[in-house]
């Protein structure tokens, strides 16, 4: 015990002793039970197995198909970034294992560059809760969490799948271990040409998409260690590689540009359970390089982050319905570019307490977040979460927060434009949700209904002020977002025989409150690329080892930069086959995607292809190393 | 242009013409006293009254007194302002923060670089060269609008060569990733680059304007789209006196971050009128030249502010042109053929003309 305290003191140290040279490391918080369970909210969760079945091939996917997330997506293989609840980019915070993937320059994520099958669990939080996780947590939180089960079984796995534009797609997992130590080693390579050919007249040939070929590679090792159950320590390491084109738009005749994406990303956790307390500490390295290259324009625009992290929480149980939470989150961030001033940093240090009370049919969780960015405080930000079960089958969610988003690197010490005076976007966002269920022995139903209202301060946007020639951030905007979302998820079983129905329909008003020179921006107008409504509809038929899956999505035009984007809509059928034998299981599967060959755009003049396929074969094999 | 034609019989067999053309709000009259009248003569009148207003005291600001250092363009880095060329200053603004540098304006260029795309290449003409092939030229980058200073001693432009910058004329060609190909996805849209100019007199901007096409792919037939990629001349003498003129650039590619096609245009051999008549001096200047006629110099008083003066045959063409002088003027025309002639004086009240006879 003693030892282990030691040795989290030691790892929270490392962060300590490096602010002393470093200046001030920040951080992000996470993974502390009591966040794990964020009451009042709407909540969604994907096991790997479960994921490993849909057609998806990154985070983009997954969001857009089974959460009904909005994605700008700029082409097959492009840049993906959502917009959840009306919100930018920058309002979807990301985690991997409780702390930030995101750019701190950029202040986003491009989710096309998350695969989906290489974490346990994937998480979605809608809604606010920068209390709890600070910066970012406005329109919605998606975590990717690795995780051990301990379960002594060596497993192999490997899913391979080719398709349409030469679409190559490779997973590989080892697990191995016993009830005290497990490694787990993912590999993840996907490739594709994305060679299409899209629309463009009744009297022209269609055109081929060009310079759109792109290679990603992951490789993630997990390292666990269990003592006890009361003690267990994580390290997780996640080197990515990306190199990708840019394709032309289809108004543009070519283009030479690409991107290349490097990452290393390396965490140490260490847990320790008490009687009445849970004390975690985390510390964490994450390096990004983003280059970006078009020899066309003589472009070259190499960029670098670096960040420390380390977190301490803990966490009391008081009595039996009470729970105390006490945390502490540190980040310092470098990064250079050829368009900084000179290598910026920023420190971060944030403080949040969190209480939580539990009945039988009451869940009440409050929390506070006070966070410092070099030498000013963000303001004080409150979160209150109430879940109450109003019947049997019949829950009431109720949250509201204040939440933020702190400007990003670029937005301070771009050069020209940065303005170091910016102020945190900032505002106040509710949520009612009503859940009811219908459940018998052979039928599960779930409707679930949320409403909800964001009001967004000092909203950052690039734009050229008057008397200035350059492009420039400032706090110029007010958003409100507000809107209703509603699921209809329903399963029925018969022996062998399972059928799923599920629905959703969004409305979503994200309006601008303030007029706007530029961008020409009119009182009440939509936010850019935020459809009003969005719906999607799914119904797959499971027998035996069989399935049978039909989507369809449809989405509301958007408004663009230039033009409007038109409504559209995308079918995707799934056919898969699953056989067991001994130790062995395997699955083929084959995908059509918009199976309608719909010509249609998510971002103007970024053509999306029409009909595709895609195939393949999973294969897992999993042999009990020891026997309890 | 217009000419108004006023004749009078003075006498039992002389008549007297008064021949007024009128320019914009300028007017110039020419009053002669002849024994015959024919339509032959009045040509002749029409076509010198022409030819002055073309050529009366032009100043060409070609640009090539600059010279460079390792770049083949200035961009206000040394924080002059501006550019002063024949009688006009282009003013430039120039940031420099230590890291970045950003200029908008006018700049000076001799870049030839044709074929790279991008902001990289933003201070070259698609041709390669100035106008006429000459080495420099200016190139305007467009925010609000670019102002071009008609400076102390001349009161008008008369006209330039403008064409399209390389940066802006390959990203119209063939798009790039923020601004479309001219012709959108198909070639059928109806896309335009318009340069606007108008003129500040008195602090007071024209209503009037004039509009230049950079590219225009508004034909109903697709072959008559163009893109600018020569030097073309564009004529503003109709906007008249000015102080200074103001360019404009709009799109038809144009979202709501304002427009995406690079605002970008170049510019050369600017012709500016030294002096221009705004009104007719002969009803409040007292002119006599004596002898008339003559056989070697002609000599007047000039009780106003110093000029010009131009002699011109018949035909328009320049015989003479020399300093006008307040008080005693000479002007030495011993070499000029026996024949009658037109005495021009310009100043910057005005201009007067007479006509004398050489012997």
């Amino acid at each position: 015990m003693r030892l282990f305290l030691l040795l989290m003191a030691l790892l929270f140290s490392l962060v300590l002793f490096g602010q002393d040279t470093l200046l001030l490391p920040s951080v992000e918080i996470n993974a502390a039970p009591i966040r794990a369970v964020s009451v009042g909210s709407n909540f969604q969760k994907w096991e790997q197995a479960a994921v490993s079945k849909l057609p998806v091939q990154n985070v983009a996917n997954l969001l857009e198909q089974e959460a009904g997330v909005f994605i700008k997506n700029y082409g097959l293989g492009s840049l993906a970034t959502s917009s959840i609840r009306g919100g930018s980019a920058g309002h979807t915070l990301v985690l991997w294992n409780g702390l930030p993937l995101q750019s701190p320059m950029l202040g986003l994520l491009d989710l096309s560059l998350l695969p989906a099958q290489t974490s346990e669990e994937i998480t979605l939080e809608k809604g606010g809760n920068s209390a709890l996780w600070g910066s970012g947590a406005i329109g919605g939180i998606v975590g990717l969490n690795n995780r051990a089960d301990f379960d002594q079984v060596f497993r192999f796995s490997t899913q391979s799948s080719i398709g349409s534009f030469g679409q190559l797609n490779e997973n590989a997992q080892i697990t191995f271990g016993n009830a005290q130590l497990q490694s787990v080693t993912k590999f993840n390579h996907q490739e594709a040409d994305n060679d299409f050919f899209y629309f463009i007249s009744p009297n022209l040939p269609d055109r081929q998409q060009s310079n759109a070929r792109f290679i990603q590679q992951n490789w993630m090792q997990d390292l666990y260690w269990k003592p006890n159950h009361k003690q267990s320590l994580a390290f997780h390491y996640w080197h990515q590689r990306s190199d990708r084109q840019i394709p032309p738009t289809n108004v543009q005749t070519r283009s030479l540009a690409r991107q290349e994406d490097e990452s290393h990303r390396f965490i140490l956790e260490g847990k320790q359970i008490g009687k009445r307390s849970i004390w975690q500490a985390k510390v964490a390295f994450f390096q990004e390089d983003l280059d970006y290259f078009d020899e066309q324009i003589l472009l070259e625009s190499p960029s670098q982050f670096r960040t420390w992290m380390s977190e301490l929480t803990a966490q009391w149980n008081i009595k039996k319905h009470h729970q105390v939470s006490l945390g502490s989150t540190q980040f310092f961030t470098s990064a250079r570019t050829t368009n900084y001033a000179k290598g910026v940093q920023e420190n971060r240090l944030a403080l949040f307490a969190s209480y939580r009370f539990q009945q039988a049919r009451w869940q009440i969780q409050s929390s506070l977040r006070q966070e410092r960015v070099d030498n000013a405080f963000v303001p004080l930000v409150p979160h209150l979460g109430i879940h109450y079960q109003l019947a049997q089958h019949f829950d009431l969610n109720l949250k509201i927060s204040k939440n933020y988003r702190l400007p990003t690197l670029n937005d301070r010490f771009w050069r020209p434009g940065g303005n170091e005076d910016l102020l945190p976007e900032s505002g106040w966002s509710q949520e009612l949700g009503l859940e009811k269920r219908l459940v018998n022995n052979k039928f599960h139903l779930t409707y679930k209904a949320t409403a909800f209202s964001r009001r967004i301060d000092n909203w950052i946007l690039w734009s050229i002020r008057e008397g200035q020639p350059f492009w420039s951030a400032n706090n110029i905007s007010k958003v409100w977002s507000r809107g209703i979302e509603q699921r209809l998820n329903s399963t029925y079983q018969h022996k062998h025989f399972r059928l799923i129905f599920n629905l959703g329909y969004d409305y979503i008003r994200s309006t601008n409150q303030v007029a706007l020179e530029q961008p020409k921006t009119a009182v009440g107008t939509q936010l850019l690329y935020t459809p009003d409504y969005q719906a999607f509809g799914k119904i797959e038929g499971q027998w035996k080892g069989f399935l049978l899956s039909y989507q369809q999505q449809w989405t509301s035009e958007t408004q663009g930069v230039n033009q409007i984007v038109p409504a559209y809509t995308v079918g995707r059928v799934t056919l898969q086959h699953s056989l067991e034998k001994k130790a062995w299981s395997g699955r083929l599967f084959f995908h059509i995607h918009n199976v309608w060959d719909s010509d249609y755009f998510i971002v103007e003049r970024r053509p999306m292809p029409g009909r595709y396929f895609s195939g393949g074969i999973h294969i897992i094999f999993q042999k009990r190393t020891q026997t309890d | 242009m217009s000419f108004i034609l006023r004749q009078k019989m003075t006498g039992t067999s002389k008549f007297r013409h008064q021949i007024t053309t009128i320019v914009g709000e300028n007017k110039i009259n020419l009053l002669c006293v002849h024994k015959n009248h024919s339509m032959k003569l009045y040509f002749t009148y029409l076509l010198f009254l022409a030819s002055t207003l073309l050529l009366q005291a032009q100043n060409i600001a070609d640009f090539e007194e600059f010279e460079f250092g390792d770049q083949p363009f200035l961009n206000g880095s040394d924080g002059s302002g501006g550019f002063s060329s024949g009688n006009i200053f282009l003013p430039n603004s120039f940031t420099d923060a230590g890291t970045f540098t950003f200029w908008s304006g006018w700049s000076i260029s001799s870049d030839t670089d044709t074929t790279t795309a991008g902001f990289m290449n933003q201070y070259s003409a698609i041709s390669g060269s100035g106008a006429e092939g000459s080495s420099n030229y200016a190139v305007s980058f467009v925010g609000g609008g670019s102002i071009m200073e008609v400076m102390e001693g001349a009161n008008a432009v008369a006209g330039f060569e403008i064409n399209n910058g390389t940066y802006a004329y390959l990203s119209m060609l063939e798009g790039d990733s923020f601004a479309k190909k001219f012709g959108g996805v198909d070639g059928n849209d109806p896309d335009f680059f318009l340069l606007t100019i108008k003129k500040f007199k008195d602090g007071v901007l024209s209503t009037d304007s004039i509009d230049f096409y950079l590219a225009d792919y508004r034909f109903e037939d697709n072959s008559q789209d163009y893109i600018i990629e020569d030097w073309t001349y564009v004529d503003v003498t109709s906007l008249g006196l000015a102080d200074s003129l103001l360019f404009t650039l709009t799109s038809s590619d144009t979202g709501v971050n304002g427009m995406n096609t690079p605002a970008y245009f170049c510019m050369d051999n600017v012709e500016t009128d030294i002096l221009m008549s705004n009104r007719d001096l002969s009803r409040t200047v007292h002119l006599n030249v004596f002898p008339n006629p003559t056989t070697d110099y002609l000599n007047f008083d000039w009780s106003a502010q110093n000029g010009m003066l131009r002699v011109f045959d018949l035909q328009g063409r320049l015989q003479l042109e020399q300093p006008l002088l307040a008080g005693n003027n000479q002007v030495d025309v011993r070499r000029l053929l026996s024949q009658q002639y037109v005495l021009q004086l310009l100043t910057k009240e005005g201009m007067l003309n007479r006509l004398f006879w050489k012997q």
